[in-house]
């Protein structure tokens, strides 16, 4: 475990220098100019001007700028945003927990319905089930967010007063944001004690909709997937072997064959994982939730570089990490995966010096 | 022979496929007989697409979903079956009746132990044992078909194993049930020569220590001749002939079973390289198949009155599906043979 965590994270060196390579240069692509932004009229005066870009640092050689940021960066310094003049670290770790608990929602949201669809109209394969749940299936993922948010909006908050229509909490209560993640920290004995449970249920009732909109398209991608995966594996030997056991049809379908069919699915979830992230944006602006999404698509509009850049490159490596926990997720459904990690561990142990053999099939990187 | 001895009696068998739109439904197996005797080996050959492995989906309940099966009786242990019930076939289907098929590395689920797949088994089939003598009994039964260390290998998974070793875990799925009658699909098509004759051996013993049948379907007359007690010649979803083992390998009817025979390579012929014998033409599909004798387009005897529309009357109560066996075409004629 340890030594595939370790062997996994050779990967993020490489792709965190690219893409903050990507990030830095592709910026300053932008046409606008982050310090006449900042100044307004008052950059109509050279002197200001030019005082103002040497305090920021952007008077010097492009190629200089890169390297100090790369040096600072390996301080865990990322600098300050141009705007705030607060840490971009410290402000991308108090927004991200936001976005993080609404992409886990609206996952667990997908996974809960897509996966169950998918099996259904795998085994009612051309009845009317599976073509109701694929059309079904191909209008969710059609659908354009910000007009289903809407829709959402109306429906639930509006005309049926279920749920509210934006943030994260009820502004009557304050809590101490610990984790970051609200149906956590509602959850925290000293807002407990003052609040009750009244809290907890405000951030879940909060959370409904933004993960349903954010949830929907993965939702699709999920019951498609599942249902080729399992309607291939339906088909395998080890199939009609169960059957001539004479094991129930429902084992069949959950136990033998959606093991298998679990496969190629975990592939597609952690993609999707990453893109939920980066898709944030959109949902979160409807919702107006508080997390990355936002912050981003304001510090592109304020051309606030050190954001921008600070902003790619957490996104990218958690999009690392979180792949590097797809292929671990795989070593629990595939045995052949959990062994092959145990025959490299093993030679591992037998002669430190052997290089492991290359394994990278199912990177999805 | 009385009718109480018989494991599996099936007289006028047929299977459909059914098409699509108004067309009509295919007719793949044609009357078909089949009856097999307690602790008796029976052999079924012919070249693919003949129907066999279509005839053992049938008997064990299992058909693709297109296809539906008609009989005029299905006796099973001594029970009558007057129609297909998915209820009644489950209480046969593993408990009473095992399968085991061509691609063992293919027919064992890869992402379950063999422990597991034991497990689940006995779980179903045996309730009455417990946790530690459904170990004890997966450990037994994986060292009687020969698996050494069965105690480590019951943790590996399917993939860890080889061909002729997956073969065997599978015959010992099988087994654990202990079986009446056990259907041997191609079972050792996919193995090695050398590991080959140690699962027909297996089998056989099996068969004799339980008194279980088997039916063994193989396009390899060598194999089956080897296994078998008798041996049903199927060619286009028809059986054409059926005889005793000796009978069908020394002096066959059947113009299709001489052919098989006629294609195994002989000693001489491997020595000498001579050109393996083979049979003209293919397999007719079952839905063109030819008017009269499904064989005649490819049978060297072949005569004007095998085409004929007749040919179904005139056949009907021979012990061979031909006009013109060839024994007694040769104690006739003397020479047709080469």
């Amino acid at each position: 475990m340890k030594n595939f965590i370790l062997k996994r994270s050779k990967d993020l060196l490489p792709t965190l220098i690219g893409v903050s390579l990507l990030s830095f240069f592709l910026v300053r692509l932008i046409p606008g100019d982050p310090v006449m932004l900042m100044l307004g009229e008052r950059g109509a005066n050279p002197e200001v001007y030019m005082e103002m870009k040497q305090k920021l640092g952007l008077d010097q050689p492009i190629i200089f700028q890169y390297f100090t940021f790369i040096a600072k960066a390996f301080q865990g310094d990322l600098g300050e945003s141009l705007i705030s003049k607060t840490s971009v670290v410290e402000e991308f770790f108090s927004r991200f927990p936001a976005t993080l608990e609404l992409g886990m929602a609206s996952l667990l949201f997908a996974l809960t319905f897509g996966i169950p669809f998918g099996v259904i109209a795998a085994v009612k394969r051309n009845g009317f089930l599976d073509y109701f749940l694929m059309t079904m299936s191909l209008v969710g993922y059609s659908m354009p967010i910000f007009w289903w948010g809407l829709i959402l909006i109306i429906t639930f908050s509006l005309n049926l007063g279920l749920t509210p229509v934006s943030g994260r909490l009820n502004i009557i209560y304050d809590i101490d944001p610990v984790t970051g993640f609200y149906l956590i920290d509602t959850l925290l004995p000293s807002t407990l004690s003052h609040y009750g449970l009244k809290p907890f249920f405000s951030s879940l009732a909060h959370l409904f909709l933004p993960a349903i909109a954010m949830g929907t398209i993965p939702l699709a991608v999920i019951a498609r997937m599942t249902r080729s995966s399992m309607i291939d594996v339906l088909d395998e030997d080890y199939i009609r072997t169960a059957k001539a056991r004479g094991i129930s049809a429902h084992r069949i379908i959950l136990i033998h064959a959606l093991k298998n069919a679990l496969i190629p699915i975990i592939t597609v979830l952690g993609l999707m994982f990453g893109s939920i992230i980066t898709g944030a944006i959109l949902t979160e602006s409807i919702f107006s939730w508080p997390g990355i999404g936002k912050w981003l698509v304001s510090s592109i509009t304020a051309r606030d570089y050190p954001v921008i850049q600070a902003g790619v490159l957490f996104i990218a490596t958690f999009i690392v990490l979180i792949n590097i926990g797809v292929d671990f997720l795989y070593t629990l459904v595939d045995p052949r995966m959990r062994k092959e990690l145990q025959k490299v561990n093993k030679k591992r142990a037998a002669s430190p010096t052997d290089k492991a053999p290359p394994q990278n099939e199912g990177d999805p990187l | 022979m009385s009718r109480e001895s018989l494991l599996l009696d099936i007289k006028d068998l047929n299977i459909f496929f059914k098409n699509k739109g108004h067309k009509k439904d295919t007719h793949a197996i044609r009357g078909l007989d089949l009856s097999l005797k307690e602790g008796e080996i029976l052999g079924i050959v012919g070249e693919s697409g003949c129907g066999k492995s279509l005839t053992n989906l049938c008997i064990m309940g299992l058909l693709p979903d297109q296809s539906y099966a008609t009989w005029e009786q299905f006796n099973w242990r001594g029970n009558q079956y007057s129609e297909f019930k998915e209820k009644t076939w489950r209480g046969l289907r593993g408990s009473e009746i095992g399968m085991i098929f061509q691609n063992p590395m293919s027919s064992l689920n890869p992402t379950l132990s063999l422990e597991y797949q034991f497990e689940e088994i006995f779980k179903l089939h045996r309730k009455d044992l417990s946790k530690s003598q459904r170990k004890a009994e997966a450990i037994s039964l994986l060292e009687r078909v020969g698996i050494t260390q069965a105690e480590k290998r019951l943790k590996s998974y399917p993939f860890e194993l080889s061909g002729g070793m997956a073969q065997r875990v599978m015959i010992a799925t099988v087994m654990a049930t202990s079986p009446r009658l056990l259907i041997a699909d191609e079972p050792t098509t996919a193995l090695d020569v050398t590991i080959q004759n140690q699962v027909l051996d297996l089998i056989k013993d099996l068969s004799q220590e339980n008194k279980m049948s088997v039916i063994f379907v193989t396009h390899d007359l060598a194999v089956v001749s080897h296994m078998a007690d008798r041996i049903n010649v199927m060619y286009a979803g028809e059986i054409v002939e059926s005889a005793s083992c000796s009978t069908l390998i020394q002096n066959p009817s059947h113009p299709y079973a001489h052919a098989l025979l006629n294609s195994l390579p002989t000693e001489e012929a491997i020595i000498h390289k001579a050109q393996l014998k083979s049979i003209p033409g293919q397999v007719p599909s079952f839905n063109q198949r030819p008017e009269g004798c499904s064989f005649a387009p490819r049978c060297p005897y072949q005569k004007e009155d095998c085409k004929s529309s007749e040919f179904e009357q005139m056949v009907k109560h021979k012990k061979t599906r031909c006009l013109y066996p060839l024994n007694s075409l040769q104690s006739k004629a003397g020479a047709l043979h080469e």
